[in-house]
């Protein structure tokens, strides 16, 4: 009898184990190539010099690892920079077939950075980080996938003496990179974008058609 | 006396089913495998937010850690850092290895190819015979002749 509850516990996490999410929105990414990405510089709307500079490059990793092919940051940031094109929103007008000609790219990333503030209060500071995504097909023009997100992280002192506490978070929040919050959004954006095809569990269009079926049939 | 020791046998082996599946369902959902950035995004995040030369020499470094510590695992270099290397490469003046990066991103990531014969026209346009290239299986001197068909010149 003493056997019961952890048979029992056992079992629940095995069902929950087993039952599959439910799948990504994948529908657009099959209607095109959707291997390759290039990350176009970001636009910046904050009163952060630096922000799409430095925004930019914690992009390609995290996608990259998401099973997509990302053209080299470095060269691709230079390539626009020889261009005299820093800033994301310089590119508005530019028709997405563009990128397809000039770099073979299917889709462009494209992202808005929001916020990448510092506000400091004598004792607790916080930093906020604020982006807006779009993944756009270069043949068709369509927006395939958007999201946007912001989040905020205090800087607050850990220290009990009040001038060291005033110190230190000055300190702090000076030094606090926006980078790890930048990293927090961009993990939890990607991972609601189908897997790209050099990650091991990147489906094809047709498996993913078998697999919303038979999600499609287990909820029904 | 029997019968208890089999229910309990049967418990058991039940519990030890669970146990399994349990396990395999968590083992699927495990960090994948296969892709070494190293300590890329530092030195590229160092070299927007204040390049020099130290920086720029780290994140070469860096780059090369990248694909020593890929191909020493046998995984394939990530996206991209091989071009991103042989950028730097070039810059140093190391021309044979610009050449032999660039040539084995062309043929590790199809992907790549537009990009390479669009930005990297000085490999491309003389394609160079690289050791990697030169054992070359069936599949990449498909792909080299269907390009030279392109109007790709032969040295």
């Amino acid at each position: 009898m003493m056997l019961r509850t952890p048979l029992l516990i056992l079992l629940t996490l095995t069902v929950v184990a087993c039952a599959s999410p439910r799948p990504v929105d994948h529908a657009r990414f099959n209607e095109q190539p959707a291997r390759s990405v290039l990350i176009l510089p970001p636009a910046n709307q904050t009163t952060a010099a630096q922000a799409s500079e430095l925004y930019y490059t914690s992009l390609a990793v995290p996608l990259s690892q998401a099973g997509f092919y990302v053209f080299p940051a470095l060269v691709t940031q230079r390539i626009m920079q020889n261009e005299g094109i820093i800033d994301g929103a310089q590119l508005e007008h530019v028709p997405m077939s563009q990128f397809y000609e000039r770099f073979g790219a299917d889709m462009v990333l494209k992202t808005t950075v929001t916020q990448w503030d510092t506000s400091y209060v004598v004792i607790s500071g916080s930093v906020t980080v604020g982006v807006q995504f779009e993944l756009i097909s270069t043949r068709t023009g369509e927006v395939l996938w958007q999201h946007r997100d912001r989040r905020v992280a205090n800087t607050g002192s850990g220290n009990t003496n009040l001038l060291g506490m005033v110190l230190e978070t000055a300190l702090n929040t000076v030094q606090q990179d926006y980078i790890p919050l930048a990293r927090e959004i961009n993990q939890a954006a990607f991972a609601r974008v189908p897997y790209g095809p050099y990650h091991p569990r990147y489906q094809t269009p047709e498996q993913y058609q078998e697999r919303l079926r038979v999600w499609q049939e287990e909820r029904d | 006396m029997n019968h208890a020791t089999t229910a309990a046998g049967s418990v058991r082996s039940l519990l030890l089913a669970c146990l399994v599946l349990t396990l395999a369902a968590c083992a699927s959902t495990a960090p994948r495998h296969g892709m070494y950035w190293g300590n890329y995004e530092t030195s590229l995040y160092r070299l927007a937010d204040a390049p020099d030369d130290r920086v720029q020499q780290q994140h070469l470094s860096n780059l090369r850690q990248v694909v020593n510590v890929s191909d020493s695992r046998g995984w394939p270099p990530p996206p991209g850092a091989m071009l991103e290397l042989a950028m730097l490469e070039l810059q140093m003046g190391n021309y044979d290895a610009y050449a032999l990066l660039v040539n084995r991103e062309y043929h590790l990531y199809p992907e790549s190819r537009m990009y390479i014969q669009r930005w990297f026209t000085d490999v491309m346009v003389t394609p160079v015979v690289t050791e990697e290239s030169e054992p070359a299986d069936e599949s990449t001197e498909a792909v080299d002749q269907a390009e030279q068909s392109n109007g790709e010149s032969q040295p």
